[in-house]
């Protein structure tokens, strides 16, 4: 069939048309061929965190104009490990990427992370003397060896609802774990659905939250020194947590396995919630006008304050080939205003000490508290092998004494009994 | 003749040269290398170790591999039979509205086929609002008739109940292709068994059963094998717990391979779970012939 000289011309128009329109679709995709693209992954939830840290990676652009910043946000820490592992096996992965401790030290003995030694060497902005101390000291993992760079700090403190203390008639939140239960007991009897306590959340793991509401305090400990041999189901533990879940289950003060506190807190209906950094930002958000103080976890039997947490690590891909973009990208975030900028809004605590000493983070009523906590700071002990398995088995055998289902020496003897097959590999 | 046979041969193994290739990539090839790394110790970050059948025999002995197990049989055993009967009952009904030209047919028929137009991970968001202890809409419906709602999620006896009932809302598909065999089926026979004055009860046991039973067959199957396989659902409501109630087979395959760092192990489960479903699905054929009926053509 011939088609005619008028067919033909359209013909012709619309594959010029179509070639161009396919042009310029990718015209975006040729131009940004001309910068370097780095990869930045990091759980960036809720999702305004996502927002925030494009923005400011938006000033980093501006900044580095050859430079191109695609951020691969995740919804969890254990989603960022997942995600983190199935791209480096693929041989891929992103340039730079916080880690959280627990998974920080395997990465770097494994050899994932780059040894910032050199960089650091020859970069005058950066110091790991800016760094609050014990978080400083935890990137050097491997023989002294810098894996990482500290980013922000994670430990818990006590929320607790002014209005709601006022209506129960409680003067001050509780110092002893003592003090605690009968606070948390007298909200409770306020009814229409108020907790005294929250504290469980798809946010958090079981077996940390125990640990820093409960057993630290206590003055109880999770393995011995060399990580051989459990300690948790010892006399301070089983009582620890028999503590633990009198106030679910006996007391009834404290909101249940499958509740979560951030919700109960932002409604109104947690009178006392122990949480991350996490719920300041949630408590902006979602409770604006929740007339709330903050205090440190209360002391039990150790008679000093303890508190249980880690640290976010902030590191290079050793695989990385933009290895000097990346570290543009991290000695950017770790400037002074720019890590203020970010941890403010963000709503994190900060790693470097001279922001530590800000009137901002001084003065605030969450973040006050959580800076006058963090020389209590405890790690978790995630510098053995085996500790992600041993806070699986942990978690389990928790969440069955937190529902009856065992008594918590049935529950921590079971778990230590686990662990101790787990250790033996 | 000989080359015109090979001519023809030849264009037809062509034009399923996609799929072939496809599944040899996708499928065949993934297997093959999970079956290799079944028998290393492998944390993904490092280099495999051998182990030869250490992951067998290190299945058999982990707890988490029977607890898993036995979760899994229990949802099994009882979603098939629900999702297979609620099915049924729903596509008998609207082959009533059909029969009696009644009206609702295209609406109700598109009301039940709605929940499967969205996949597990909606599925399981949407209950994990549904059966949320504190606002959750069960809960408060509920509370509205003065009774005070349990922890759907974080009690014991309530877990899996709780998640076989989510389940069966997802039966749109199975109701689809019931329908489709109950309307195949001839309706003189149906005519001829009024005469002979059989009871609906009679006629739905002597014809419908055994003039569906090709259909109930494949769904039964098909049911089976997708729920040996569950995961997004379960997943994102209780990740297996709390302490693995809700803990079926492939999260837990999930747990030891992306959270736990196992995966030389996860696919020594992988198959070990496809040697159980092929066993099942094997007994299922073996035993078609008992009471699955196939019309000459």
């Amino acid at each position: 069939m011939r088609l005619g000289k008028g067919k033909k011309k359209v013909l012709m128009g619309m594959m010029i048309s179509l070639v161009t329109m396919f042009m310029l679709l990718n015209l975006g995709s040729y131009l940004s061929l001309a910068k370097t693209k780095i990869v930045f992954m990091d759980p960036c939830v809720p999702p305004y965190r996502l927002q925030v840290t494009r923005e400011i990676f938006d000033q980093f652009e501006k900044e580095n104009p050859g430079i191109q910043v695609e951020i691969q946000s995740t919804s969890s820490w254990s989603e960022q490990r997942t995600k983190l592992m199935t791209a480096i096996a693929a041989g891929g992965g992103p340039d730079v990427f916080t880690q959280d401790f627990t998974s920080f030290p395997t990465y770097a003995a494994k050899g994932i992370m780059e040894n910032l030694d050199p960089y650091l060497a020859e970069d005058p902005t950066i110091d790991l003397s800016m760094f609050f101390d014990p978080l400083a000291k935890g990137c050097q993992v491997i023989e002294g060896r810098t894996y990482g760079l500290p980013i922000m700090a994670v430990l818990m403190v006590l929320f607790y609802n002014k209005d709601l203390f006022q209506q129960a008639g409680i003067a001050a939140p509780p110092e002893t774990m003592e003090g605690f239960r009968s606070t948390g007991m007298r909200l409770k009897n306020l009814g229409d659905g108020i907790w005294g306590f929250a504290s469980f959340s798809k946010v958090k793991i079981a077996a940390h939250e125990w640990m820093c509401d409960y057993l630290y305090p206590a003055g109880g400990t999770l393995m011995n020194e060399d990580y051989t041999e459990t300690r948790f189901n010892n006399a301070i533990g089983v009582e620890a947590l028999q503590m633990a879940v009198d106030n679910v289950l006996k007391y009834k003060f404290q909101a249940p396995l499958g509740t979560e506190a951030p919700d109960l807190w932002a409604r109104r209906k947690a009178g006392m919630c122990t949480f991350w950094p996490y719920l300041v930002g949630y408590t902006e958000k979602y409770g604006p006008n929740i007339n709330y103080g903050c205090t440190g976890v209360p002391i039990g039997k150790a008679r000093r304050r303890i508190t249980g947490g880690e640290f976010i690590v902030l590191g290079m891909l050793a695989t990385s080939e933009y290895k000097e973009e990346a570290w543009k990208l991290i000695s950017f975030i770790q400037r002074d205003d720019i890590h203020f900028d970010l941890h403010k809004r963000r709503n994190h605590i900060p790693s470097k000490k001279a922001l530590l000493e800000t009137d901002y983070y001084k003065t605030h009523p969450a973040w006050g508290i959580y800076l006058a906590q963090l020389p209590t700071l405890r790690l978790f002990p995630a510098e053995f092998p085996q500790f992600l398995d041993t806070a699986q088995i942990l978690t389990e055998e928790l969440e069955n004494a937190y529902m009856g289902v065992k008594t918590p020496k049935q529950a921590l003897d079971d778990a230590a009994e686990k662990v101790r097959k787990v250790l033996k590999k | 003749m000989a080359k015109t046979n090979l001519r023809k041969n030849l264009e037809g193994y062509i034009f399923i040269s996609p799929w072939i290739v496809g599944f040899f990539m996708f499928i065949i090839g993934p297997m093959s290398y999970a079956l290799y790394l079944s028998l290393f110790e492998w944390d993904v970050l490092s280099p495999p170790k051998f182990a030869g059948f250490m992951n067998y025999l290190r299945a058999v002995k982990h707890y988490r591999f029977w607890t898993s197990f036995k979760v899994t049989f229990y949802f099994v055993f009882t979603t098939v039979p629900l999702r297979v009967f609620i099915g049924l009952v729903l596509a008998l009904m609207i082959r009533q509205l059909i029969k009696h030209k009644l009206k609702g047919t295209v609406v109700f028929r598109s009301i039940f086929c709605l929940p499967i137009m969205f996949s597990g991970v909606v599925l399981g968001i949407l209950w994990a609002w549904i059966y949320e202890p504190e606002y959750g809409i069960l809960n408060d419906l509920l509370r509205r008739v003065g009774i005070k709602g349990p922890n759907w999620l974080a009690t014991p006896g309530l877990v899996m109940p709780s998640i076989i009932a989510m389940m069966g809302w997802w039966i749109g598909g199975m109701m689809l292709i019931f329908l489709a065999g109950l309307l195949d089926i001839p309706e003189e026979m149906y005519e001829v068994a009024e005469i002979d004055g059989a009871s609906w009860w009679q006629k739905f046991i002597r014809i419908t059963i055994p003039m569906l039973s090709p259909t109930l067959f494949f769904n039964f199957t098909a049911t089976l094998i997708q729920s040996f396989q569950i995961f997004g659902p379960i997943y994102v409501l209780t990740r297996g717990g709390p302490a693995n109630l809700s803990l079926v087979y492939v999260v837990n395959l999930y747990r030891e391979g992306f959270e736990l760092f196992h995966m030389g192990y996860a696919c020594t489960l992988a198959w070990i779970l496809f040697a159980i479903v092929i066993a099942f699905t094997a007994f299922l054929f073996r035993t078609s012939k008992l009471w699955v009926f196939y019309r000459a053509r």
